[in-house]
């Protein structure tokens, strides 16, 4: 089993990240009853922070397998962002505050219907 | 200098030499200063202009939180870097305790951000190394920012490698 090491406000994130669903570009449980209420978790490149380090932020945070993880970060890298999450506002908010905790570039956008 | 991963998951630096040190010293206090010379970097904006709800809220609740976040791990630094009170034969030697990294991290990662911003850097300046005899202060902050990415990724591999070995071990 992989050993965690959390920010004290990691906790309350851990049980909700524990049942998400399987990788990829993970939608919030209401997407499909309010599309209008959509929101996207983008995370921007910046020439600071390491790759291994912004891989091993996404692991943690959204529980991303390592391969996952890093196409999104060689994806941040390459394109300048990535969504990395899609779903309801508040866990939404909750991501960019974990992001921002671990000084990455992030952002909450409203999707595009 | 010597770097190695204890029993514990601990991350042992042995035989750093002074000047080492002495960069090893300033983590705290380039990440400190951080909160004035890269404020809208350590705390960026959570959303465009016309989401004026969630910047609000994000100003009363979120970034007080961060702030704290942030000097909790300082701290933690802080008092990790006494065991630098005491030299040893061959310089001085640090251990940085497993449970400790992601304050470590952090707290590298300021002052990095911190130094990024002091300095204007660019990605022009991720490959750059100096040859040169008399090194410019900016050269100097380069070299400060690539040791603390070094330190950096040694805490990440180090993790890296006790999540492989907990993966491989059997459970009871």
């Amino acid at each position: 089993m992989r050993s965690q090491i959390f920010y004290p406000t990691e906790c309350s994130l851990r049980s909700a990240i524990e049942t998400l669903p399987e990788p990829g570009v993970r939608t919030g449980e209401n997407t499909e009853k309010q599309l209008d209420s959509v929101w996207n978790v983008v995370v921007f490149n910046d020439p600071v922070n390491l790759m291994s380090y912004v891989t091993h932020v996404f692991m943690k945070v959204f529980g991303y397998s390592e391969q996952l993880a890093r196409r999104h970060m060689l994806e941040v890298h390459n394109f300048g962002r990535s969504i990395l999450w899609s779903g309801g506002r508040e866990r939404a908010e909750l991501f960019v505050q974990e992001l921002h905790a671990h000084l990455l570039l992030a952002s909450l956008e409203r999707a595009k219907n | 200098m010597k770097m190695h991963a204890t029993e514990n998951g601990d991350l042992a630096l042995e035989a750093i030499p002074a000047q080492l040190t002495a960069l090893l010293r300033l983590i705290p206090k380039a990440a400190r200063e951080g909160e004035t010379h890269a404020k809208k970097r350590f705390y960026p904006d959570p959303c465009n202009l016309e989401e004026e709800e969630i910047r609000r809220d994000w100003e009363t609740f979120v970034k007080p939180s961060l702030r704290h976040l942030f000097r909790s791990a300082c701290e933690t630094v802080e008092l990790d870097l006494v065991q630098l009170n005491s030299p040893h034969k061959k310089g001085w030697n640090l251990t940085l305790p497993r449970a400790h990294f992601p304050a470590w991290l952090s707290c590298l990662n300021q002052a990095r951000l911190s130094i990024a911003e002091q300095i204007g850097y660019t990605e022009a300046d991720q490959d750059k190394t100096t040859t040169s005899v008399r090194p410019t202060e900016r050269d100097l902050k380069l070299f400060q920012m690539d040791f603390y990415a070094f330190i950096q990724e040694s805490l990440l591999q180090t993790l890296a490698d006790l999540n492989a070995d907990d993966d491989n071990t059997p459970e009871a």
